[in-house]
């Protein structure tokens, strides 16, 4: 039996209130680059489960109708153990070892906004294209498991958040010079 | 207010919402805001807490304002009180405002039909 978003968002143990408060949390993420509020989200098994559900909605199953009923839940959980790609971008040198900011690694689920972002490391704070002030960029790429990921939310871009022990085995998939 | 739907508007692209009996509802999404809303005068369309963390030296005063026609975002200064912090001796370090607020709506006469 198939059944809608708002259906599935409530079978994960969560309403609108919860939605709401996620929505604040990654607007402060994007607007401000604070993760304090994001970081409640990882905590919560609830969230972690809908930013899994958001990706299967949005990268796999790509639907886009959220009222009506369009979504096997049993095929949802199968698909926990699908391999996924995720992207990210940066100028300089690509090296898996080095310490994150923040405990989590923040990526991409398109390989178009990870080149951007690697050509515009800047984009996120400004939202504009900015000169790179380096001359070399890549873009990585990272197999994990969809019951992997650690939160997902398409607000500004198709961002996932990984952990850094799943960014340790990204692989450089372009790397070239301005 | 900024008619956003926490759902599906991206970095705060306006919504088009209705308000169905009490429920205000996204056209896009179909996500229903948790609180009732209906179009009465002085109905409460949200509320929460500002928190202001003001320096030590910074003076500060409570500016009572009337807003005295919304269309023109016009506001008369009614009257200005200086807030007078009691600090008993010690040496300040900062002072936090904590302020519950909560947002109105007042209609206007003219009747916009259904807004679509």
């Amino acid at each position: 039996m198939k059944i809608s978003f708002w259906e599935a968002v409530n079978r994960i143990g969560l309403d609108e209130r919860d939605i709401i408060t996620e929505y604040k949390a990654w607007f402060l993420w994007h607007s401000k680059t604070r993760h304090e509020k994001v970081l409640e989200l990882l905590t919560d098994d609830r969230f972690v489960m809908l930013g899994k559900f958001r990706f299967y909605f949005d990268s796999i199953l790509k639907a886009k109708d959220k009222k009506n009923p369009v979504i096997e839940w049993d095929d949802f959980v199968a698909s926990l153990n699908n391999e996924i790609i995720a992207y990210r971008g940066g100028a300089g040198i690509f090296d898996p070892g080095i310490k994150e900011r923040f405990p989590f690694v923040a990526t991409t689920a398109s390989f178009d906004i990870a080149l951007m972002f690697a050509k515009y490391p800047d984009a996120k704070a400004v939202h504009l294209p900015a000169g790179p002030e380096r001359k070399t960029y890549w873009v990585v790429e990272t197999k994990l498991l969809l019951k992997d990921i650690l939160g997902y939310r398409n607000l500004a871009d198709e961002e996932i958040w990984i952990s850094e022990n799943h960014y340790k085995t990204a692989k450089v998939k372009v790397q070239c010079k301005e | 207010m900024i008619p956003l739907c926490p759902e599906c508007s991206k970095f705060g692209d306006p919504a088009k919402l209705t308000i169905n009996g009490k429920k205000l509802t996204c056209d896009v999404c179909g996500f229903n805001y948790p609180e009732e809303f209906e179009e009465i005068e002085g109905m409460v369309l949200s509320r929460g807490t500002i928190e202001l963390t003001p320096k030590a030296d910074t003076t500060m005063y409570l500016k009572i304002i009337k807003n005295k026609n919304a269309k023109e975002a016009s506001f008369a200064l009614v009257e200005t009180l200086p807030l007078e912090p009691f600090t008993n001796g010690k040496k300040v370090k900062e002072y936090l405002i904590r302020a519950n607020y909560e947002i109105r709506v007042f209609y206007e006469d003219k009747f916009l039909g259904s807004g679509k």
